[in-house]
């Protein structure tokens, strides 16, 4: 029920801003003050293994995982991030953390679950409050710390990318109660269309040296056909705003940029 | 209008436990796991959920500790069920256990580095097991909440295992019926009872998860509404005590048991701190010092633990607010934020204290690097970051953040 727990927060989010009561814009995105600085320095870029949970909501049963949906869709995601990145002018490497890779390592795998846990708890730190106005939203400073190290590390990466999807997909069951109600609803005089699915993703660019987070946006959709996670890719990722200009830059030292540490 | 109302929920909760149906125990003659397809599907999801927990690296790997469960685990279970159950230790902070329906029994390595003595242990153990051996989550499948026990119990070891670090406060999460946590209460006492330990301690087990959580929890003991709370548990257990034939005093093993989770409890704090429960790591930090009173790495643990605070004003507040029972808010956020200086200042006490007690700890000249660093105190951080890095050597993950510390200045 997390996804549409996020699908509220999203809806309620839309209808704040629809509000535009204050007049403030606000937004999902989060910037890190210094990003246009960082980027600069930003060459390698990798993708971390996308965590892409999808579950099929039943009318008599508990929702239940779809893993061959989650395989597919990490793998269209994975490309997506990808070549846009490479558009945006920086080299993407890979991770080295796909299920081959890890092999027999419990402390790897370990490791990369507390890294997961903590983007889980940045996330709640930087989004606890929803939507924020633009100027807060880009001064937002959060950290994982040096845990990120040995993956950055791992992946010979300046930044890393985690981004993370929930799915729900009604069950045919499910849907056909819909059509049931959107019919009664019809021949009420109202015109009503229920969603068959409805997903939220969230993707966090991660300073591979300082842990810090670098840009983070939140997204959802519902669809009313089939899931199409370009769609939800384009919610997100469309205020993916980076770019690392292709020239290459005079070598130099670039000034220390101020940061945090933390553990 | 009311009345109907109640009406209409008294039948619904009478249709609701029409719906839990009987299942042949393990232990029944001729009973075997997988007998129906709805059984077959359950094995299948827990399997995916035991593969999930492998791949996400959650097992712990703690060889002696691992003997020592195995030992406990096997004297309880009746011959019948005997192999078909495995003990496990799940690497959370988590005060929880659960079992899935193929046998596979979980215990979090925060149960164990709380409870105090192997009767507690055994009844914890013999719990979980007689869920897996009354077969209760085929019972609950074929009831009014299909499927759940098994989705639920995935959610939390794998698709919400962030959330489930984050609160280490629930108890046996696993999301079975009342009457089935009552039975599986009643027939682990029995079981704990009949293996030679000690009933009186065995029952205290809910006592000592209670009073390792602050009491705001207790009502909220789990995140099911249907689980009792752990008062109410441990009345039922001291009732059916009263109940039983008097039986003489069995074993309880505190010592042994103490001293088999000394070694686990480093890895408790340092989970704790990892899942921002920063005031729970003060607490349990303080709870291990006065038992292990010469060990230097927890003063360092503590000052992580502040760090955290300081670094961490908005996780340090829902972890507050969570503990009241209460929302977090702007003010408390503050309130944290405002109290940043005083807490990098007490961590480097607690680094500096850690580095008393062993001065050849890497990690003391790190906390107190880091913590000298936060304060913009660059003439202390400096040389004992790189007094760190160079105690550390090789062993040093953390060098690339280390090194571009000290080219910096915080903000």
């Amino acid at each position: 029920m997390k996804q549409w727990r996020g699908i509220l927060g999203l809806c309620l989010t839309v209808a704040t801003l629809a509000a535009g009561c204050s007049g403030v814009q606000r937004t999902m995105v989060r910037r890190h003050p210094e990003l246009s600085q960082r980027i600069d320095n930003v060459r390698t870029v990798a993708v971390l293994p996308p965590l892409v949970r999808v579950q099929e909501l039943r009318l008599t049963e508990a929702a239940e995982r779809q893993r061959h949906l989650e395989s597919q869709m990490r793998t269209e995601i994975q490309e997506r991030l990808e070549r846009l990145l490479q558009g945006r002018g920086f080299t993407v490497v890979p991770a080295h953390l796909e299920e081959s890779e890890l092999g027999q390592d419990g402390v790897l795998r370990f490791a990369l679950t507390e890294l997961d846990n903590s983007c889980e708890m940045i996330s709640r730190e930087v989004y606890w409050k929803g939507s924020l106005p633009v100027a807060e939203a880009f001064q937002v400073r959060s950290t994982l710390g040096p845990m990120i190290n040995v993956f950055a590390d791992r992946a010979g990466a300046d930044v890393l990318v985690r981004v993370d999807t929930a799915i729900a997909i009604k069950s045919a069951g499910m849907r056909r109660k819909d059509l049931f109600f959107d019919i009664l609803a019809a021949l009420a005089g109202t015109v009503r269309r229920t969603p068959v699915a409805g997903g939220v993703m969230e993707v966090q660019l991660l300073d591979g040296t300082t842990g810090e987070l670098l840009w983070a946006n939140r997204g959802g959709a519902v669809y009313f056909d089939k899931v199409d996670i370009e769609f939800l890719n384009e919610q997100v990722l469309g205020d993916f705003d980076l770019y690392r200009l292709n020239e290459p830059k005079p070598e130099q030292d670039a000034p220390a940029a101020a940061v945090e540490a933390t553990l | 209008m009311r009345g109907r109302a109640i009406l209409l929920l008294v039948i619904l909760v009478t249709l609701s436990g029409c719906g839990m149906s009987s299942v042949k125990p393990m232990t029944a003659p001729g009973a075997q796991l997988g007998e129906s397809d709805d059984e077959r599907h359950l094995l299948s999801l827990a399997a995916e959920v035991d593969d999930d927990i492998r791949r996400a690296g959650l097992l712990y790997d703690h060889p002696p500790l691992q003997q020592y469960l195995d030992k406990v685990g096997r004297s309880l279970l009746p011959p019948a069920v005997d192999g078909q159950l495995r003990f496990l230790i799940l690497r959370s902070p988590v005060i929880n256990a659960m079992a899935l329906p193929n046998g596979s029994v979980y215990v979090s390595l925060g149960l164990l580095a709380r409870i105090e003595n192997e009767a507690q242990l055994a009844q914890m153990l013999a719990h979980e097991a007689s869920h897996v051996i009354f077969r209760h989550s085929l019972a609950h499948a074929r009831g009014s909440k299909a499927g759940a026990v098994v989705a639920e119990v995935a959610e939390i070891a794998t698709l919400g295992i962030g959330a489930v670090m984050r609160l280490p406060i629930h108890m046996a999460v696993s999301g079975y019926s009342r009457s089935q946590e009552e039975e599986a209460d009643r027939h682990g006492l029995q079981l704990a009872r009949a293996a030679g330990y000690d009933a009186t301690a065995a029952v205290s087990l809910y006592d000592t998860v209670r009073n390792s959580l602050p009491a705001a929890l207790d009502d909220r003991s789990s995140i099911y509404a249907s689980h009792p709370t752990l008062r109410r548990r441990s009345k039922y257990l001291r009732r059916e005590l009263a109940r039983a034939a008097p039986a003489a005093a069995g074993t309880v093993s505190a010592g042994e048991l103490l001293a088999r989770t000394e070694s686990i409890q480093r890895e408790y704090l340092r989970l704790l701190v990892r899942a921002q429960q920063f005031a729970t790591a003060q607490e349990s930090a303080a709870i291990i010092e006065a038992r292990m009173p010469s060990e230097a790495w927890i003063p360092c643990l503590l000052g992580d633990a502040q760090i955290g605070t300081a670094q961490h004003p908005e996780a340090a507040a829902f972890e507050q607010a969570h503990r009241e029972g209460k929302k977090v808010t702007d003010e408390l956020v503050e309130s944290f934020r405002s109290r940043r200086t005083e807490m990098l200042q007490t961590a480097r006490q607690s680094y500096r204290r850690c580095a008393d007690a062993d001065p050849a700890r890497a990690e003391a000249q790190r906390g107190i690097g880091l913590a000298s660093h936060l304060l913009d105190d660059p003439a202390e951080a400096a040389p004992a970051l790189r007094s760190y890095l160079a105690a550390a050597g090789a062993a040093a993950s953390d060098r690339r953040f280390i090194e571009h510390l000290l080219t910096v200045r915080p903000q």
